[in-house]
C-alpha cells in the first residue's frame, strides 16, 4: 500500500514559474464565469433586484429546494440501485454476454433527459384513466396526491434510467481494480460473495460511487427541459424564472451564487469525510473472475444488467423508432440536409471542445503535480468541481458578464474588439470548455493519482526534464483516463442545450438545439429523427471507448 | 494583424456583408424557413437566424448594445417587443408599406415594431361531455362551477403571462389576483406539458375545459399521430371575451435593432412578411391569423368560429408583464 506523496521530491531545481503562471492563467480563465457569479454574492442588489430576491424567498425558494432535493435524492437512490449491482456482477462474475451487456449498460448516457421526458409522454398518458378513477371514487385530494406521486416517480425513474451509467462506470472501475484483489482475499478467507461485497468491496468503492452519484445529482440539478415538461419548479427552473420571468438578472446571479456555494460546501464535506482514506493498490495481472454459481445467481446477474438496459436504452430507442415509423412526417430532402448539418456541427463542436478540455486539464493537472504551490493545488481542486456544479444557464450568465467586460476593454473598431464581438462561436466554445473542463480535469486527476510517483522519479534520475518525463511516462499511462474523460466530455457536449441556445452564432444549429426547436414549435414528433442522430453520435463515441477499454482491461482474463 | 483577424472572421462566416439580414428570432418554424427562402429568391438578400427565447435574446441584445450583431428582433409576444423598446434596443421602422398594410393597433406605439401574425388564446371543451354552462369569458374560468375541471399549462409560459397581463389591464390588479387564485383552484392537475398535452389530457377525460393557443389547434389538425387526431376530434372551440374586450390575442412581430448594420434589408424583410402573399401563406401553414385586413380565413380557421380580437391590450401587456409574474408566484400557480 503506497501512500501518495504530497510532493515529488525531485520537483525542485527546475524553474516552474512560467508553467505555474500558465496554469494560473488558464485556471482563472476557465473559472472566470464562476468567479463573476461568486462576486455577485458580495455586490449589493438594486431595489428592484432586492424586491425580486424577497419575492423569491417568500414564495418560491422553499418549494424549489424541496422539489430539487426530492428529485436529487430519489434519482441518486434509484441510479444507485440500477448501477451498482450491474457493475458488481459484471466485474465479479463471468457469464455469457457479459462483455456486450457491460457496453450496453453505458449507452443510456447518450440519451439526454429532456428527450427521455418527451418520449415518456404516451407512457404517462396511460395513467390518466387510473387518475380519473381515483378522482371520482376517492375525491380530489387523494387524486392530487396520487398525481404528484406518479409525476415524481415518473421523473425520478426517467432520470435514473438515463443517468445511472455514471454510477455504473464508477462502480465498474472501483470493483475492477483493488476491489477485486481484496475481494479475492476475502473469498479465500471464507467470506461469501455478498459478505465480501458489503464488508470489503463496497467500502473501498465508496469514494468512486460518491463521485458517480455526484455527477447524477449535478445532471438532475442542471436539467431544465425534463423538469419543466413535467411541471416541476426546481432551483434551475426558478433561476430561469428569476432571470426571464421577473427579469432580474442580478437576483438570478445571486441565487446561482448561493447554489454554487452550497455545492462547494457539500463537496468539501465529502472530501474531508473521505479524508486520507485513500488507497493506492497497484494491481498486477487480473484475478480469475468466477462463473456465477447456481441458477439464482445467474438469474440475478442477467436481471441486474437487463433491467437498467431496458429502461435506459431499449425503451427510449423503441419509442423513438415507433415515432419515426408511425407519427413523424416523412423527412424531406430539406430536413435531411438540416439534420446532417446539425450533426456535423455537433460533431465538430464536440471534438473541438473535448480536445480543448483535455489539453487544458493536462496542462493544469500536470503542472500541479510537479509544483509545490498550495494555492495552485487548491485552484485545481476547485476547477474539478466548479464548472460542472454550475447550471449551463449560469455559466452562460457568467460568460456574458466576461464578454461585456472584455468588450469594454477592447472597444469596437480595434481588431481585437471586433474579434471579441463577432467571435460568437469562440464564446460558445469558451463556455462549453468552462462548463465541462471539470469532467476532463477529474479524470486526469484520478489518472495521475493512480500513477506511482517513482516511475516519474526514475525517469528524472535518468536525466529527463519534467516535461520529458511527463510526456514519456505520465502521458502514456494516462491514456485510459484521457479516453474516458474525452468520451464523457464529448457526450455531454453533444447533449448540451442551454449554452448552445444562448451563445451560438447565426445559422448554427446543433442536434440538441434542432430538437429543442422542433419541440418548441409544437411539432414534437419531428424531433424523432434528430434525436436518433444525437443518440447515435454519442453512442458511437461511447462504444469506441468501451471496446478499447475492454480490450485493454480484460484481454488477459477473456482470452 | 487586422487582415488575419478579418480572414478568421470571414472563415467563421461572422462578418457583415451587404446582402443579408440577421434575425434574432423566437420563431424558426418550418413555415418561416419557406418564407425566408422566398424572400431570398425575390431580393437576393440572405436571411440568417439565431433562434432562442424572447428574453434570452433581449439579454443578448443588451450585451451587444454597442455593436449589434443582429438586424431584426422577432418574437411571438408583444410584451417582449415592448420590453425591447423600453430598453432602447429598437429603432423606428419608418416604412410606408408597413403603415399601409398593418393596422395601427397592431404596430408599436413608437413605431418600433409591427406585427405580422396573430394568435388567439381560446378555450376548448369536450364536446361529448359538456352540455350547457359554457364559459363565455376568461373571467368565467375562475367560477367555482368549474372546480377540478380546467387544464392549462404553467404560468412561466408567455401566453399565460400575457393573458394575465391583459386581465390586469382590463380589471385591475386586485381582480386579476382573485382570478388567478380562482383558476388555480379549478385546475384539473398541476400545470404541466404544452398546449397540445392539455388537449390530449382533455380528450382522455382529465378535465372538460382547456385553455390553448389557436396555433396548437392547427398543429393537432396537421398531425398524423393517432392520439392527436382523437384529441382534435373530441373538442370544440370557444372564443372567450374579457368583459367589453374581445378575445385575447398575442402577436408575432418584429422590430429593427438600433445601430444594426443592415437596417434597410431588415425593413424590406418586414415589409415582405406583411405582403398579402406571405400573409396568406402563414394562415395556411401555421393557422395563425393574418394581420393585414381583408385576407380570407382558411377553412380550418373558419371552422373554429368568428374571432373578434382584443387589440387594445396588446400595447399594455408589456407594462403589466412583471406584475403578472408576481401574481402567479403569489397565488402559487406554477
Amino acid at each position: 500500500m503506497a501512500q501518495k506523496n504530497k510532493h515529488s521530491q525531485l520537483s525542485g531545481g527546475w524553474d516552474l514559474s512560467l508553467w505555474q503562471i500558465l496554469a494560473w492563467a488558464l485556471g482563472l480563465l476557465l473559472l472566470s464565469p464562476v468567479i463573476v457569479l461568486l462576486a455577485s454574492l458580495f455586490t449589493p442588489l438594486t431595489p428592484n433586484a432586492a424586491e425580486a430576491w424577497q419575492q423569491l424567498q417568500e414564495y418560491l425558494l422553499e418549494d424549489a429546494i424541496k422539489e430539487t432535493l426530492i428529485l436529487i435524492i430519489g434519482s441518486c437512490s434509484l441510479a444507485f440501485i440500477l448501477g451498482v449491482p450491474a457493475a458488481w456482477f459484471v466485474e465479479n462474475f463471468h457469464f455469457p454476454g457479459r462483455r456486450f451487456l457491460s457496453i450496453a449498460l453505458v449507452l443510456p448516457l447518450a440519451i439526454p433527459p429532456f428527450i427521455a421526458a418527451y418520449l415518456s409522454t404516451e407512457a404517462r398518458e396511460k395513467f390518466i384513466p387510473f387518475l380519473i378513477k381515483v378522482r371520482t371514487e376517492q375525491g380530489i385530494d387523494t387524486y392530487l396526491l396520487w398525481e404528484e406521486c406518479l409525476r415524481y416517480g415518473c421523473l425520478i425513474l426517467l432520470f435514473a434510467s438515463v443517468l445511472y451509467p455514471y454510477v455504473f462506470l464508477a462502480g465498474r472501475s472501483a470493483f475492477s481494480g483493488s476491489g477485486i484483489i481484496l475481494g479475492e482475499a476475502g473469498r479465500m478467507l471464507g467470506r461469501s460473495p455478498w459478505m465480501v461485497f458489503w464488508t470489503v468491496q463496497f467500502p473501498l468503492a465508496r469514494p468512486a460511487l460518491v463521485a458517480g452519484l455526484f455527477l447524477v445529482a449535478m445532471e438532475v440539478l442542471n436539467d431544465y427541459g425534463a423538469v419543466k415538461h413535467l411541471g416541476f419548479s426546481t432551483l434551475t427552473v426558478t433561476l430561469f424564472g428569476t432571470w426571464f420571468g421577473l427579469d432580474q438578472i442580478e437576483t438570478a446571479k445571486r441565487l446561482a451564487g448561493f447554489i454554487l456555494v452550497t455545492i462547494f460546501l457539500l463537496v468539501a464535506l465529502e472530501r474531508w469525510h473521505r479524508g486520507k482514506a485513500r488507497l493506492n493498490l497497484h494491481q498486477e495481472g487480473r484475478p480469475i473472475t468466477p462463473a456465477p454459481r447456481g441458477l439464482f445467481v445467474t438469474i440475478f446477474c442477467y436481471l441486474s444488467c437487463l433491467i437498467p438496459i431496458s429502461l435506459g436504452l431499449i425503451f427510449p430507442t423503441y419509442s423513438l423508432v415507433h415515432w419515426l415509423l408511425e407519427d413523424a412526417t416523412k423527412p424531406t430532402a430539406e430536413s435531411w440536409r438540416e439534420i446532417f448539418q446539425a450533426a456535423k456541427n455537433s460533431l465538430i463542436l464536440g471534438l473541438v471542445a473535448t480536445v480543448t478540455c483535455l489539453v487544458s486539464a493536462l496542462i493544469i493537472m500536470g503542472i500541479v503535480r510537479y509544483s509545490r504551490g498550495k494555492l495552485l493545488r487548491f485552484l485545481s481542486h476547485v476547477s474539478t468541481v466548479a464548472g460542472y456544479a454550475s447550471p449551463g444557464t449560469v455559466i452562460a450568465l457568467g460568460i456574458m458578464g466576461v464578454a461585456v467586460t472584455a468588450r469594454d476593454w477592447f472597444p469596437a473598431g480595434t481588431s481585437i474588439g471586433d474579434f471579441l464581438i463577432s467571435g460568437g462561436i469562440l464564446w460558445l466554445i469558451f463556455a462549453i470548455v468552462a462548463r465541462y473542463f471539470s469532467v476532463a480535469a477529474q479524470m486526469v486527476q484520478q489518472g495521475l493519482a493512480r500513477q506511482p510517483e517513482n516511475f516519474g522519479q526514475a525517469s528524472r534520475i535518468l536525466g529527463d526534464s519534467p516535461l520529458q518525463s511527463f510526456r514519456k511516462i505520465a502521458l502514456p499511462l494516462l491514456t485510459p483516463s484521457l479516453l474516458g474523460g474525452a468520451t464523457l466530455v464529448f457526450v455531454d457536449v453533444c447533449k448540451e442545450l442551454p449554452l448552445c441556445l444562448l451563445l451560438r452564432p447565426f445559422e448554427f444549429e446543433t442536434l440538441s438545439t434542432l430538437i429543442y426547436g422542433k419541440v418548441d414549435q409544437g411539432t414534437i414528433y419531428a424531433c424523432a429523427m434528430p434525436s436518433l442522430f444525437l443518440i447515435l453520435l454519442s453512442m458511437i463515441g461511447l462504444i469506441l471507448v468501451e471496446l478499447n477499454g475492454w480490450r485493454k482491461l480484460h484481454h488477459k482474463s477473456d482470452s | 494583424m487586422t487582415r488575419s483577424f478579418t480572414s478568421i472572421l470571414f472563415a467563421l462566416g461572422l462578418s457583415a456583408h451587404a446582402a443579408e439580414v440577421r434575425l434574432y428570432s423566437e420563431r424558426h418554424y418550418d413555415a418561416d424557413k419557406k418564407v425566408f427562402a422566398a424572400f431570398t429568391e425575390k431580393t437576393g438578400i440572405d436571411v440568417k437566424v439565431v433562434k432562442a427565447g424572447a428574453n434570452e435574446l433581449i439579454a443578448r441584445l443588451k450585451s451587444e448594445v454597442n455593436a449589434p450583431q443582429a438586424d431584426l428582433y422577432i418574437t411571438t409576444d408583444a410584451a417582449s417587443l415592448t420590453k425591447a423598446t423600453k430598453a432602447g434596443l429598437l429603432t423606428p421602422l419608418k416604412s410606408e408599406i408597413i403603415n399601409k398594410q398593418v393596422p395601427a393597433s397592431l404596430r408599436g406605439k413608437d413605431d418600433t415594431w409591427a406585427a405580422f401574425t396573430m394568435r388567439g388564446r381560446v378555450i376548448v371543451y369536450a364536446k361529448d361531455r359538456v352540455k350547457g354552462n359554457l364559459p363565455k369569458s376568461y373571467q368565467d374560468l375562475a367560477s367555482p362551477a368549474y372546480k377540478g375541471n380546467i387544464l392549462i399549462r404553467s404560468s412561466s409560459n408567455k401566453y399565460n403571462r400575457s393573458l394575465l397581463a391583459s386581465l390586469i389591464a382590463i380589471d385591475g390588479k386586485a381582480k386579476a389576483t382573485k382570478w388567478a387564485t380562482g383558476v388555480k383552484k379549478n385546475l384539473a392537475r398541476p400545470p404541466q406539458g404544452s398546449d397540445r398535452d392539455q388537449v390530449r389530457a382533455l380528450a382522455k377525460g382529465l378535465g372538460d375545459f382547456a385553455v390553448v393557443n389557436t396555433y396548437y389547434l392547427g398543429l393537432l389538425e396537421q398531425s398524423s399521430n393517432e392520439e392527436d387526431q382523437k384529441a382534435r376530434a373530441a373538442v370544440k372551440v370557444i372564443f372567450p371575451t374579457s368583459g367589453d374586450q374581445g378575445t385575447h390575442v398575442n402577436v408575432s412581430g418584429g422590430g429593427i435593432i438600433k445601430g444594426a448594420a443592415n437596417q434597410e434589408n431588415a425593413r424590406k424583410f418586414l415589409e415582405f412578411l406583411v405582403s398579402e402573399e406571405v400573409q396568406k401563406l402563414y394562415q395556411k401553414l401555421t393557422s395563425e391569423y393574418a394581420v393585414v385586413p381583408g385576407i380570407e380565413l382558411e377553412p380550418l380557421q373558419k371552422s373554429w368560429g368568428k374571432i373578434s380580437p382584443d387589440r387594445d391590450t396588446i400595447h399594455v401587456m408589456g407594462e403589466h408583464d412583471q406584475e403578472a409574474v408576481k401574481i402567479f408566484n403569489f397565488v402559487g400557480w406554477k
